[in-house]
């Protein structure tokens, strides 16, 4: 198995998601909402939420790939159910719903630290030939 | 920094995006370029910190930026005293926009109700190619009585 949680992009560097679990079924991570992700009601910004959930559910499908190839998103959806306040951890699980030969459908769900759920996100992943990491 | 407009939106809310951009917006580096009540423009410059492993616009990014873009074009058609949130956001990706290129976007209203509003962001790259379309609903807000 591929461990793309030590090779994150360097946007989720950026924006400071953490890859707590990797496993073929599931993967989860942590998003702390520092205040610079946070919008003028002092929430968690949907574009945060949107970004750690499209990291997971990337990490997540080019977990299972061979290394000759990779994944890029062609479609998400988010429904958003409750705020995650500003200085809270938001936490992510993303599970597999399909895994063809040609995408890949992944479910991330986005908790808040009371457990009440906060998001949930569809991505469709298209499986590519890998390319190589311009760093 | 200036933003055109064409005098539609309250000025209170226009030297509020030029003046004190939103924190988060800074933070990936987009900037309002247009605004008015039936369209907002803006751009996003691709660099380094943006990109995914491929060297392009990371997904969460395009995101983001979409998101910000329908929340103030919601802002500036609220009523007095009302605010907004996201509910539901869906985007379909087209192109990549690689690292060093501009993204543009363009949002546009689909429905302005009293509830709900739904925006429509197009994102354009540097040779005028469509990248994504982003759609999403806002939620109005009311003060409470």
């Amino acid at each position: 198995m591929r461990m793309p949680a030590d090779q994150q992009p360097p946007f989720a560097a950026y924006v400071g998601i953490k890859i707590t679990l990797l496993t073929p079924e599931r993967v989860e991570g942590e998003l702390e909402i520092r205040p610079e992700l946070g919008n003028r009601n002092g929430v968690a910004h949907g574009g945060a939420i949107m970004t750690f959930t499209d990291n997971l559910a990337g990490t997540a499908s080019t977990a299972s790939l061979p290394e000759d190839k990779s994944v890029t998103t062609v479609e998400s959806k988010i429904n958003f159910f409750s705020a995650v306040a500003v200085g809270e951890i938001a936490r992510g699980e993303a599970i597999p719903l399909h895994r063809g030969r040609t995408t890949q459908v992944w479910q991330t769900r986005i908790t808040r630290p009371d457990g009440r759920l906060a998001a949930i996100a569809i991505h469709t992943q298209l499986i590519i030939p890998a390319v190589p990491a311009k760093r | 920094m200036a933003i055109k407009t064409d005098g539609s939106v309250d000025p209170a809310h226009l030297k509020r995006f030029e003046e004190n951009p939103h924190r988060f917006f800074r933070l990936i580096g987009a900037r309002m370029t247009y605004i008015s009540k039936d369209r907002l423009e803006a751009e996003l410059p691709v660099h380094e910190e943006i990109v995914n492993r491929g060297g392009n616009l990371h997904g969460g990014a395009f995101m983001a930026f979409a998101d910000h873009i329908g929340g103030a074009a919601t802002i500036v058609n609220l009523p007095p005293g009302a605010r907004t949130t996201t509910i539901e956001s869906k985007s379909n990706f087209f192109a990549p926009v690689m690292g060093g290129d501009v993204a543009k976007a363009e949002c546009t209203p689909l429905h302005r109700g009293r509830t709900t509003m739904v925006w429509q962001t197009r994102i354009t790259r540097g040779d005028g190619k469509l990248v994504a379309i982003v759609t999403q609903t806002q939620m109005v807000l009311m003060k409470a009585e």
